[in-house]
């Protein structure tokens, strides 16, 4: 019989205490932070001082499909391993792109936020191998910025055959007060250009500008006003289908976080377990509910709707923390939603529009 | 007195308060809005032509805050505005002014504006 390795259990040991202190660190700062919501228990300010990175590096090694439609998981999970190497500070030793098949344009913001996340809290540079990538992917990524965000050089051509074009992605911050607008505008008309078509300019600059607002109202923690409070939106064209994809992502307190239960029995359910951020996102939706006791406010959540409202065929899909809220206008222009409860939460909150230019209907919109 | 929005304040108006950005209701409504609303005897038309779009925090708390703040109440803002685009795509945000300011309480946000 193997004589037991002593030296490899008491490693095992370690690790394991090891994980099972993580997790109830973990445990209790989520049980802060829904007591305390409003209070900064944990504020990580991107200054210079604190930009010293710790000693430890963390490989991270994406998987074959980054895609929160069908591989919501997994795409997660990964993307979660960056930005704890962001919040603790960790070394990346290297970002494996090279498995990747397909990236879907959402995954691909949310990736990017994160390396870009990562760039601002530990810096360096980045050790990934572009030759290796999937041309497909390597021509999606070079179009939304990835070259410049990891510091790689562009490669003089590009391979691959694909209909799908990713537009450069943008960054704000709230405590920037003049970008909001005019990168909402900007990214409006690169998408004009890329799909060589008119879009109901106005809509979408309703929704995105309300996103922005809801980032700088919600999404942070006031306490926080001077530290990283940002946000990222990218488009993506897809010619086959003549389809525009807008996606819009924030790092903050999600939707469900902050959202006030408004009803004795919401409360009761929420204290149960029995009201799920799906339903609460939902419930975002509705018309007066805002985390603000100011009057008047609650309304931004539904100019999200409005560039849906406008086209058949088209959806819109909100993942906040542990939920997601799914938004389909049918083609008989009929609204359909369908909420749900997700395991991993995406400690933020992704908002992404699909709809075709082309399939603009004049239904009077109604708010 | 007539008031456009794109040329006179911008053409990407967006936010709420001067936090979210400089374009916000809050600075319209202190800056452009209410002065000549409360100076001049004559109507302001205010033009909606020209911007990208307006997200409901703005149009709320530019129109909806005057009667909130304690300005003006509804009746005397019918008399006094006038709200006018030639975008028919743009009729929907003078529908959502006259409900914002149907719909808020008079003088419920005691506090005036400090932009």
């Amino acid at each position: 019989m193997k004589k037991p390795d002593r030296r490899k259990n008491a490693w095992l040991l370690r690790q394991r205490a090891a994980k099972a202190k993580r997790r109830k660190a973990f445990q209790c700062y989520r049980k802060l932070r829904n007591r305390f919501p409003n209070q900064p228990l944990l504020v990580n300010k991107f200054n210079q001082e604190q930009k010293q990175p710790v000693n430890r590096r963390v490989a991270v090694e994406l998987p074959e499909r980054l895609d929160l439609d069908v591989n919501y998981e997994a795409t997660v999970t990964h993307l979660t391993n960056v930005r704890r190497a962001s919040e603790k500070r960790f070394r990346l030793r290297y970002l494996s792109f090279d498995a990747i098949k397909y990236i879907s344009p959402s995954a691909a913001l949310l990736l990017a936020s994160e390396v870009d996340r990562w760039n601002d809290a530990v810096g360096g540079r980045l050790r990934a191998r572009h030759a290796a990538w999937d041309p497909n992917v390597k021509r999606l990524l070079c179009g939304m910025g990835f070259f410049e965000l990891l510091h790689l050089e562009k490669p003089a051509e590009l391979g691959g055959v694909i209909n799908t074009t990713f537009l450069p992605f943008l960054r704000g911050n709230a405590d920037d007060r003049a970008a909001g607008g005019s990168l909402a505008k900007k990214l409006r008309q690169e998408i004009e250009a890329v799909a060589g078509t008119e879009i109901k300019k106005h809509l979408l600059f309703d929704g995105l500008t309300e996103a922005i607002t809801n980032v700088s109202q919600h999404a942070y923690p006031k306490a926080a006003e001077k530290s990283y409070r940002p946000w990222w939106m990218s488009a993506a064209y897809v010619k086959d289908t003549n389809m525009v994809v807008v996606s819009f992502y924030d790092h903050g307190r999600t939707i469900p976080g902050t959202l006030p239960a408004s009803k004795v029995f919401e409360r009761m359910k929420d204290q149960f377990g029995l009201w799920n951020d799906g339903q609460k996102i939902r419930a975002a939706m509705e018309l007066g509910r805002s985390s603000s006791d100011s009057a008047g406010r609650g309304k931004g959540l539904q100019n999200f709707l409005e560039i849906i409202k406008a086209h058949t065929g088209s959806r819109l899909r909100i993942f906040s923390n542990h939920g997601q809220l799914t938004v389909t206008n049918s083609e008989e222009n009929a609204l359909l939603f369908d909420s749900g409860a997700v395991e991993t939460s995406l400690h933020g909150t992704l908002i992404e529009w699909q709809f075709v230019p082309k399939n603009a209907t004049d239904a009077p919109l109604d708010r | 007195m007539h008031l456009s929005i794109a040329k006179d304040f911008s053409d990407v108006p967006w936010g709420r308060y001067p936090e979210d950005g400089d374009y916000c209701g809050e600075n319209f409504r202190e800056r452009h809005l209410v002065p000549p609303l409360l100076d001049r005897t004559e109507k302001v038309i205010v033009e909606l032509d020209g911007v990208e779009g307006f997200g409901s925090s703005f149009l709320d708390e530019a129109f909806g805050g005057m009667v909130r703040k304690g300005y003006f109440t509804a009746d005397e803002l019918k008399a006094r505005l006038k709200v006018e685009t030639t975008q028919p795509e743009f009729q929907m945000y003078v529908t959502l002014i006259w409900r914002y300011i149907a719909e808020a309480k008079f003088g419920s946000e005691k506090q005036l504006a400090t932009a």
